[in-house]
């Protein structure tokens, strides 16, 4: 009994982690079916993700700032410094893939441009036509890291495709 | 698998949520009353157990959820919750982290899973089922562990700066990170990155050793405060030495949870 019982334990950890790992594994490993068949079971109860700062850590640290004047410039997440609204700012900047340098000008999506402006939506209230830009500041050389080329990059927000 | 070391687990686990959400209070606001993040669907039937504010539950009901939450984790200091508190426990984490799904992080996804398998875990199962569930649970905890970094190992495989030994540099040079002066000691940054490489290759395999496991999770403690310390990620290390527990043996999780276990 104990060791059908164990059988039976195995087994289900078995195809548990074999699927966790079609869907955690970097994705060139893994081919598409199999993928498929990992987001169905995982991501509605069993979601998760394993590669911060993987492959590399971000070459690139990335501020998102608002404009409140001709020369005013704030962090998105100046007005409180609680350790989860810096993530919520971070987080923004990843989904923007700011750990890469930008091109001239960085179009955002509108789900990142309704989350930055809630950001600063104290802000928004009392200031009309907010502008925001990125500022990154990049690593040149791996082996002198602290050496950063510093680049502000405008923000533009791009309209919905219409249906 | 034995009681004293599931007690102790559910205690750690339950104190990690109830400072989580302590911590998290005084962003609530920007987190679950008014998200920063717009809601987004989470696919299957399942997906509304884990998306419940703002779809089938009111999305005010969150702030409630976190007063509830932060009670229901008080009980699970005290004592094992029964299987309806821990099933409400996980469904109402997992829901909030969905909602704030903007300030996620893995420590977070990781408890998610935790509390889940933890529906079945039980110190004293009264049926045969319920022994072969817990069984499952405690194992697939365990493992959980283990595969986290064997998948983070993995992933850093995949770049160029974790094996040339600059990973750790250029963290510790990014202003949003620290500690800046690693950055300008390059054999101690190389160290150190080789030291988390290895760490997380030999975890999956080491810990199940009597000899080695011990100085592994102590390893592993320093390292998680490390990067709440340095990363901004503290309920993610705070998480990750919680879970720790499950991998104490009987003698060791009575000795940690005394003299109140041996009062019982």
């Amino acid at each position: 009994m104990r060791t059908r019982r164990a059988l039976v334990i195995g087994a289900l950890l078995a195809v548990h982690f074999a699927l966790l790992a079609c869907y955690t594994f970097p994705r060139r490993w893994v081919p598409d079916r199999l993928h498929f068949w990992s987001v169905t079971y995982v991501r509605p109860l069993f979601h998760q993700g394993w590669d911060l700062f993987a492959p590399d850590p971000p070459r690139c640290s990335c501020t998102l700032q608002v404009g409140l004047g001709a020369a005013d410039w704030r962090a998105l997440d100046a007005s409180q410094d609680h350790y989860l609204v810096t993530r919520m700012h971070r987080n923004i900047a990843a989904y923007l893939d700011g750990a890469r340098p930008f091109g001239d000008t960085l179009y955002v999506e509108p789900l990142m441009e309704q989350a930055m402006r809630a950001m600063v939506r104290d802000i928004g209230r009392e200031v009309p036509g907010l502008r925001f830009r990125a500022v990154q500041r990049c690593v040149t050389d791996d082996h002198r890291p602290w050496e950063r080329t510093e680049r502000v990059v405008p923000i533009v927000f791009v309209k919905p495709a219409k249906p | 698998m034995n009681p004293a070391t599931i007690r102790l687990f559910q205690r750690a686990v339950h104190l990690w949520l109830l400072g989580y959400l302590l911590s998290a209070l005084p962003a609530a606001e920007w987190l679950w009353e008014h998200p920063v993040g717009r809601s987004l669907p989470v696919p299957g039937p399942s997906g509304l157990l884990v998306n419940a504010f703002g779809t089938w539950l009111p999305g005010e009901a969150a702030v409630l959820a976190v007063i509830l939450l932060m009670a229901f984790a008080v009980y699970g200091l005290w004592r094992e919750q029964p299987v309806w508190m821990a099933f409400l426990t996980w469904m109402l984490f997992a829901s909030l982290v969905q909602r704030a799904w903007l300030a996620s992080c893995g420590g977070l996804l990781l408890m998610d899973n935790v509390l889940l398998w933890m529906v079945l875990l039980r110190s004293a199962p009264s049926a045969r089922l319920a022994e072969g569930a817990g069984q499952l649970a405690f194992h697939a905890i365990r493992v959980q562990l283990a595969f986290t970094y064997l998948v983070t190992g993995l992933h850093k495989l995949g770049g160029t700066s974790w094996t040339g030994g600059t990973a750790v540099g250029i963290v510790a040079s990014d202003p949003q990170f620290g500690p800046a002066f690693l950055a300008h000691v390059p054999w101690l940054s190389a160290a150190i990155t080789w030291a988390l490489l290895a760490f997380q290759f030999i975890f999956p395999v080491a810990v199940w050793f009597r000899a080695t496991r011990l100085p592994l999770l102590a390893f592993g403690v320093l390292f998680h405060l490390g990067t709440a310390l340095w990363m901004g990620i503290p309920e993610m290390g705070f998480a990750f030495i919680a879970c720790y527990a499950v991998f104490l043996n009987e003698d060791e999780a009575r000795m940690t949870m005394r003299p109140r276990w041996s009062s019982r």
